[in-house]
C-alpha cells in the first residue's frame, strides 16, 4: 500500500492515535481545522540543557496521498530554534557535519530526512519544517506488513525526530520491515536526558524488531543504538567515500525532485 | 511545602492567532476574553509544570480556562494593576470554593489571567501570565511516596476516560468529587492531574485543590496524589496550622520569566511573522536545500557576503542580476549612464513600460526593482559614464574623468565580483585594468546576434603571476593568473567603435532569450569559482574537457575560462585562452603604467588610443607580424 486516499488517511489515523494512545507516553491528539484532520503531538526534549518543546504534526498531502510529517522545536515563549539547530539535532539532517575538510563523512541520502523543508503548514499558516513527501508512495510501497499505514510510516519518518512508535501501534503483530537500509536512522538525534528511562524499554523494542527484519531481508545494516546528540555514523568507510560518490547520489536525488516544484519554499 | 511553579509555553501558532484576531477582529478592543490552555500530565523533561497556549486556545475547548487581556500600548500593559486583577480572580476562585461548584467545575479553581501587549510591527510580544492561588500555611506531614506503576495506570486509564482532573481515590474505589463531603473516614485520597514534572513535589494546580478540599472537609489534613504520566505518581500526606475557616488573604501567582525574575517575558517573533524575515529565510533556505541535498559542503556565506559590482544595467545587468539573488547575493551595485528608453522593457527583466515613459535611469531602475523583488536586498544604482579609449576628452571634461576614474576605482576595491555587461568593447578596458591592477574576480559577457561569450578574467594575487604550468600534456590545469582578459585575443587597441560595429555594439538585434542564456552561464560560471576552494586562484583546464569529469576542479565542478555558444547550433564550448604578454588591458606594462600615472593615462588614452599599443608594446609586435598578414576581427570568436 504506497498511497491512501483522504478517508483511509482519516480513519488510519483514528486509529493509530488509538494504537498509541493506549501505551505511549507520547500521546498523539486529534485535531480538526477547514483543511481537514490533522494529529498533533506536543512534548518536551531536552536540547543542550534546555528544556525545549517539540511539535510534531501528521498533516494529509492529498497531491501525493500519503501523510506528511511536520515538525518544529519552540522555546517558552514561541520562539522557534533557527534552522542550524534544528538540523544539527540528527545528523542525518544535518550536512554540518559533512565539513568540506572531511568530505568522507558525508550523509548518505535516507530518503526520510533528506527532505528536510521549511514550509507553511497547512493547517495553521505557521513556518514548520517538513519532509516532502515526493519519496513516501514508494518507501510505503516497499514496506512489508500490513496494519496501520500510520504506524508503519511513523515507524520510518519519525526515527530522525526521536518520535517513537510503540508495538502495540502494529496490530496483528504485523511489523513493518523497511525497504531501505537506514544505516544511521536509528540515531536519537536528541539527548533527551531522562526520556530515554521511560522510553527505554519502547524503543529497544522497535529497534530490535526493525532490525531483525532487515537482517531477514539481508538488507540491513548494523544499526547503532547508542543514543548521543552528535556521534556520526560510520556508515561509510573514509577510504572509499569520495566526493564523487556524494555528487553522484546527489543527482539521483535531484532528477527525483525536478519533476515536482513543491520541494522549494515559496512561502 | 513546596509546589513546582506553572510555565507557560506559547505556540507560534497562538501568537499567529493573536495576529490574524487583533487585525481582523478585536483591533483596539481591550476588554477581556476568555482564552483555555491545556496542560500535559505526560512531559518528562523539565523541572515546570507546563501550561500550552495554542492556535485552539481562543476556541474554548480548552481544559484550564482563563481570560486574555490584549493592550493597546505598552504603558497600559506596564501600568495594569496586577495586583488587583489576581485578587479579582483569586475571588471568583474562593466564590467556587465556598459554594461548593468547584465539585462539579474542578477547572474553576485553577484559572489564570493572560496579559499581553503586542507590537504587531516589529512582531515582539511582551506578555506576562498569573495562576493565582490563595496561601495557606502547609505543611508536609510525611516524606512524599513514590506510588507503584499499577496502581498510577489504573488512575490514568480513570483519567483517560472521564477527563475529570481532580476526583477521589478510596480504598480503590474512584469516586467523583461530589462525594467528598459524605465521606465518613479518613480513609481517601485527592487525586489531581499533575503537570509538575520534578520528582515528590508536587504541581501548583494542587495548591487551590488543597484549600477547597480542606474548606469543605473543614479538616486540617489531606492526603493528595500528584498523578503524572510521563513518571512516577507522588503521595503526600498535607497538614495545615489551623483549619480554613475563611478567606486567605494573600494571594500569589505572576510567574516568573525565563530569567527567573518576577517580569514580563518577551519574545521577537519577526523571523516568523515578519514578511521581509520570512522572504530571507526562504530565499536562504532555497540555497541551504542545495547544501542539504545535493552539495554538503557548499557554503552558502560565500554567495550572502558577496558584494557584486555590475557595469551595465541593460538585459545584460538585469539578467546577470535576477539570477544573482537566486544564489542568495545581498550586495549588488548597477553602473550605468542610460535611460530607460521603450525598447527595454521588453527585453531588460528589471525595467517596465513606466520606466521608460518617465524615462528613468537604468541604474535606478534595476536596484529599486530588485528591492521590489526582495526588501533585504542591499541594491544601490551609480550614475556614471565610463571613460572609453578613443572617446576624446576635451580640456572642460577632464576633472569629471579624475573623478569617474577614482569613483570607479574605489567601487571595483570595494566589490568582490566584477561583471562586464557593457554594449561597447572600450568600455570595458578601464573596468578590465583597474580589475587587473588590483586582483578582483571579472566576468565579462557579450553578446552576438546569435552566439554569446563569457570569459572569467585571469587574476593576479599580489601581483604574483606563477610560472606557466608544467605542460606535460595538452590538457591540464591553467592557474588563474595565466588566463586571459577579455582583451587578451584582441591584437588591436579599443577604439571608438561606433563606426565599426563590433559585436558587443549588436547586442540590441541579439536573439532574445541570448540574454539569459549568457547571464545564467556567467553566473554559474562565478558560483563554480567562489565556490573553489581558492576562488582568486581557481584553475581553468586547458581546452575542452568533455571526459571522465576531470574538468571538476572545485566543488560545483568545472570553471572554465570562457563559454562561446552559438544558438545557431545551440552548441557551446569551453576553450581556455592564456594571458597576453602585451594585452592592452591586463599587461604587466600597462597595469605598471597605470599604477604610475592613474587617470591621467586613461585621459591620454581616451584622446588617443595608440598610447595603449606604444606602452603594451603592442605596436613593436605588430610591425613584425605586418608581413604575416594576421586578418583580425572583432566578430571572429
Amino acid at each position: 500500500m504506497g498511497t491512501l486516499n483522504l478517508a483511509e488517511f482519516n480513519s488510519h489515523l483514528d486509529q493509530f492515535i488509538t494504537l498509541n494512545n493506549g501505551s505511549s507516553r507520547e500521546k498523539w491528539t486529534l485535531h480538526k481545522s477547514d483543511a481537514g484532520l490533522y494529529a498533533k503531538q506536543s512534548v518536551m526534549v531536552k536540547w543542550k540543557e534546555e528544556s525545549i518543546n517539540r511539535q510534531a504534526h501528521i498533516t494529509y498531502n492529498s497531491t501525493y496521498q500519503v501523510p506528511v510529517l511536520w515538525f518544529n522545536f519552540y522555546r517558552r515563549g514561541g520562539d522557534p530554534l533557527s534552522s542550524d539547530e534544528v538540523l544539527s539535532l540528527s545528523c542525518t539532517i544535518n550536512p554540518q557535519s559533512t565539513l568540506s575538510s572531511n568530505p568522507s563523512r558525508s550523509c548518505p541520502s535516507d530518503p526520510s530526512t533528506s527532505s528536510v523543508t521549511l514550509n507553511e503548514h497547512p493547517h495553521l499558516g505557521v513556518l514548520f519544517y517538513h519532509l516532502h513527501p515526493c519519496q513516501t508512495p514508494a518507501i510505503m510501497r516497499e514496506m512489508t506488513g500490513k496494519g496501520n499505514y500510520i504506524a508503519s510510516w511513523l515507524s520510518f519518518y519519525g526515527r530522525p525526530l526521536g518520535l517513537s512508535v510503540p508495538l502495540s501501534s502494529f496490530p496483528g503483530s504485523s511489523l513493518p520491515s523497511l525497504p531501505l537500509s537506514p544505516s544511521t536512522s536509528s540515531e536519537q538525534p536528541l539527548d533527551d536526558g531522562a526520556n530515554h528511562e521511560n522510553h527505554m524499554e519502547e524503543a529497544i523494542d522497535i529497534e530490535d524488531a526493525l532490525s531483525a527484519m532487515e537482517d531477514e531481508s539481508g538488507r540491513g545494516q548494523t544499526s547503532s543504538s547508542t543514543l548521543t546528540d552528535s556521534s556520526l555514523p560510520s556508515s561509510h568507510s573514509p577510504t572509499t567515500r569520495s566526493l564523487d560518490d556524494t555528487r553522484t547520489e546527489g543527482f539521483s536525488q535531484r532528477s527525483i525532485h525536478e519533476d515536482r516544484n513543491e520541494n522549494t519554499v515559496q512561502p | 511545602m513546596q509546589f513546582v511553579p506553572i510555565c507557560t509555553f506559547v505556540d507560534a501558532s497562538f501568537w499567529s492567532e493573536v495576529n490574524r484576531r487583533k487585525l481582523n477582529e478585536w483591533k483596539l478592543e481591550e476588554s477581556s476574553k476568555p482564552v483555555g490552555a491545556s496542560i500535559s500530565i505526560y512531559d518528562s523533561i523539565g523541572t515546570d509544570s507546563r501550561l500550552s497556549l495554542s492556535n485552539e486556545s481562543f476556541l474554548g475547548t480548552a481544559a484550564v480556562k482563563g481570560q486574555f487581556l490584549l493592550l493597546n500600548t505598552v504603558e497600559s500593559f506596564t501600568k495594569l494593576d496586577r495586583k488587583e486583577l489576581m485578587n479579582a480572580e483569586a475571588e471568583g476562585i474562593w466564590e467556587s470554593i465556598v459554594s461548593g461548584r468547584w465539585m462539579d467545575h474542578p477547572a474553576s479553581l485553577n484559572t489564570f489571567i493572560f496579559t499581553l501587549f503586542a507590537d504587531l510591527k516589529k512582531f515582539r510580544y511582551h506578555y506576562w501570565n498569573c495562576m493565582p492561588v490563595l496561601l495557606t500555611d502547609l505543611s508536609l506531614i510525611d516524606q512524599p511516596v513514590e506510588i507503584v506503576d499499577e496502581e498510577s495506570r489504573a488512575l490514568l486509564s480513570h483519567l483517560d476516560q472521564s477527563q475529570q482532573s481532580v476526583f477521589v481515590y478510596c480504598n480503590g474505589v474512584i469516586l467523583p468529587l461530589t462525594h467528598l463531603p459524605s465521606l465518613q473516614s479518613d480513609d481517601y485520597e485527592i487525586v489531581v492531574a499533575d503537570p509538575s514534572t520534578t520528582p515528590s513535589v508536587a504541581g501548583w494546580l494542587c495548591r487551590n485543590v488543597i484549600l477547597a478540599v480542606l474548606w469543605t472537609t473543614k479538616r486540617n489534613k489531606v492526603r493528595l496524589i500528584s498523578l503524572r504520566g510521563g513518571q512516577p505518581s507522588w503521595r503526600f500526606n498535607i497538614g495545615v496550622s489551623s483549619p480554613v475557616s475563611s478567606r486567605p488573604s494573600k494571594v500569589v501567582g505572576w510567574e516568573r520569566n525565563e530569567k527567573n525574575e518576577q517580569k514580563p517575558s518577551s519574545v521577537d517573533l519577526s523571523k516568523q511573522f515578519h514578511p521581509h524575515k520570512l522572504m530571507e529565510q526562504a530565499v536562504d533556505l532555497n540555497v541551504s536545500l542545495i547544501k542539504w541535498r545535493l552539495v554538503p559542503q557548499l557554503e552558502t556565506t560565500k554567495f550572502s557576503q558577496l558584494k557584486c559590482l555590475l557595469l551595465g544595467a541593460g538585459t545584460l545587468g538585469c539578467n546577470v542580476a535576477r539570477s544573482l539573488i537566486g544564489w542568495g547575493v545581498r550586495t549588488i551595485t548597477f553602473v550605468d549612464n542610460g535611460i530607460v528608453s521603450y525598447s527595454n522593457p521588453v527585453r531588460q527583466s528589471l525595467s517596465e513600460f513606466d520606466d521608460a515613459q518617465n524615462g528613468r535611469k537604468k541604474a535606478d531602475v534595476a536596484a529599486s526593482a530588485l528591492r521590489r523583488i526582495f526588501p533585504s536586498i542591499d541594491a544601490n544604482a551609480i550614475d556614471m559614464t565610463i571613460p572609453m579609449p578613443g572617446h576624446t576628452v576635451d580640456e572642460n571634461a577632464v576633472s569629471s574623468i579624475d573623478s569617474s576614474v577614482s569613483l570607479l576605482h574605489s567601487l571595483i576595491a570595494s566589490h568582490d565580483a566584477i561583471f562586464l555587461l557593457l554594449d561597447s568593447r572600450e568600455a570595458r578596458w578601464l573596468p578590465t585594468l583597474i580589475a587587473s591592477t588590483i586582483g578582483k574576480l571579472c566576468f565579462s559577457v557579450a553578446l552576438g546576434f546569435d552566439n554569446y561569450v563569457v570569459i572569467r578574467h585571469g587574476v593576479t594575487v599580489d601581483g604574483v603571476i606563477e610560472k606557466k604550468e608544467d605542460v606535460t600534456s595538452l590538457r591540464g590545469l591553467v592557474n588563474a593568473s595565466q588566463l586571459g582578459c577579455y582583451f587578451c585575443s584582441d591584437v588591436t587597441a579599443p577604439g571608438n567603435s561606433m563606426a565599426e560595429r563590433t559585436l558587443d555594439q549588436q547586442c540590441t538585434v541579439a536573439r532574445p532569450g541570448l540574454s539569459q542564456i549568457a547571464s545564467g552561464l556567467a553566473v554559474e560560471l562565478l558560483a563554480s569559482v567562489v565556490q573553489h576552494s581558492d576562488p582568486l586562484r581557481a584553475p581553468a583546464w586547458n581546452g575542452e574537457s568533455i571526459h571522465t569529469g576531470e574538468e571538476e576542479t572545485g566543488l560545483l565542478g568545472a570553471a572554465p575560462h570562457q563559454i562561446r555558444g552559438y544558438v545557431s547550433r545551440f552548441n557551446s564550448m569551453t576553450p581556455c585562452v592564456r594571458r597576453f604578454e602585451k594585452c592592452i588591458a591586463c599587461g604587466p606594462a600597462m597595469r605598471e603604467a597605470f599604477r604610475e600615472r592613474g587617470s591621467s593615462l586613461v585621459i591620454s588614452a581616451c584622446n588617443s588610443p595608440r598610447i595603449l599599443e606604444e606602452i603594451s608594446g603592442l605596436d613593436l609586435l605588430q610591425a613584425s607580424v605586418d608581413d604575416i598578414q594576421i586578418d583580425v576581427s572583432d566578430d571572429d570568436f
